[in-house]
């Protein structure tokens, strides 16, 4: 049996301990905080409607926690990244947004924006956690093999295409489910 | 929100309600602790981070589609902290871990803290001594000095480690008896800036 007095804390190392750690940053926060308002907006929707316990959590599932972490602007391709607001959504990706893919997706693809000059593309996981980014290119499309993106195991991924004028803005997020072969 | 909600309850009007501030409550009691925990786990801040950001994800993710439940018996403290405990080995230390010596972070990476601006150079050095002497601990031992740390009981360390008690005590005495070495090893007996 181990005795416990031994092993009483010595304070000031906690002390130490305590101070070695600087608490959540703001992005963090911020993340989490969005993730869970939305969450709570969609539970307060569906308790007024009284939709039932099994279409509340369709309806929340899991793509639209991941989407409150980030402020996206979503835009047309017909949009001018210049200058103005941007609105619509952009249609004309590959892998079709929603669809299935069985392996890897051999290629990204996306409609360019006018004056756009650069684009970067980041995979997410089904959790919103990155789990690969592209160099800033000009195409817009590329191949994930060549580029080096790891190969994805199957499940539910988002990803995000960021256009670079000046100002930056971002495509999607998209997603697409990748099956086993 | 009164302080008196358990954490639990706060969860259930998140989930049942819709109540934002509930949620935001509980996020407020938990988050800077339990960062702090995966931080003294991990040695990275950036690990930490990452890990919290997702446990938090996780549970909202769970609410989204009315599934939290509260487990009889065990606190949503444990619960949160079995989730980042779990999600770092599987994560960083089985998946990235294997080329490392051992169960112990490489070196090389382990950050550091950050001087602040109040600090000393004699606080900064027993920092960054501190941190280096952590990650020298095994995993199993680092786990519970981080918990410790973080102001979770031997009672909770055990269903968060899943080991039993009399194993949860030994492998915190043996580490702050290592750490407090590490410190000796320095000539240094006092751990006061």
């Amino acid at each position: 049996m181990t005795d416990e007095r031994d092993i009483d804390g010595d304070e000031k190392l906690m002390a130490l301990l305590s101070e070695v750690s600087p608490g959540t940053s703001e992005a963090h926060d911020a993340a989490v905080l969005n993730a869970a308002r939305r969450v709570a907006e969609q539970r307060r929707r569906s308790k007024r409607r009284g939709l039932p316990g099994w279409l509340v959590g369709l309806a929340t599932a899991l793509p639209a926690v991941a989407l409150g972490l980030f402020v996206f602007t979503r835009f047309d391709a017909g949009d001018d990244l210049s200058g103005g607001n941007i609105r619509g959504q952009v249609s004309d990706v590959v892998p079709l947004d929603g669809g299935a893919v069985a392996g890897t997706p051999q290629l990204l693809r996306w409609t360019a924006v006018p004056g756009a000059e650069r684009y970067r593309v980041t995979i997410r996981d089904d959790s919103a956690l990155p789990r690969w980014s592209s160099e800033w290119q000009n195409d817009t499309e590329i191949s994930l093999d060549a580029a080096g993106a790891p190969s994805l195991e199957p499940g539910l991924y988002l990803w995000t295409v960021e256009a670079v004028n000046g100002r930056q803005s971002e495509l999607g997020p998209y997603t697409f489910r990748v099956e086993a072969r | 929100m009164p302080d008196s909600l358990s954490d639990s309850a706060l969860m259930l009007r998140f989930q049942e309600d819709g109540d934002y501030d509930a949620f935001g409550e509980l996020f407020s009691r938990h988050k800077d602790a339990f960062v702090a925990y995966l931080n003294h786990l991990s040695g990275s801040t950036a690990i930490a981070e990452d890990v919290s950001q997702h446990c938090w994800l996780k549970l909202i993710e769970s609410v989204g589609e009315g599934r939290y439940r509260p487990v009889a018996g065990a606190s949503f403290r444990s619960y949160l902290y079995t989730l980042g405990r779990n999600r770092y080995i599987d994560e960083y230390q089985r998946k990235h871990g294997e080329s490392k010596r051992g169960s112990m972070p490489n070196l090389d990476d382990v950050e550091h803290p950050a001087e602040q601006p109040g600090d000393s150079a004699v606080a900064s050095e027993r920092k960054a001594l501190l941190a280096e002497a952590l990650a020298q601990l095994p995993l199993e031992q680092r786990d519970v000095i981080a918990l410790w740390s973080a102001g979770v009981s031997i009672e909770h360390m055990v269903e968060i480690t899943a080991a039993p008690r009399d194993t949860v005590l030994s492998r915190k005495k043996y580490a702050m008896a290592k750490l407090k070495n590490a410190f000796a090893s320095l000539g240094v007996t006092s751990y006061d800036g």
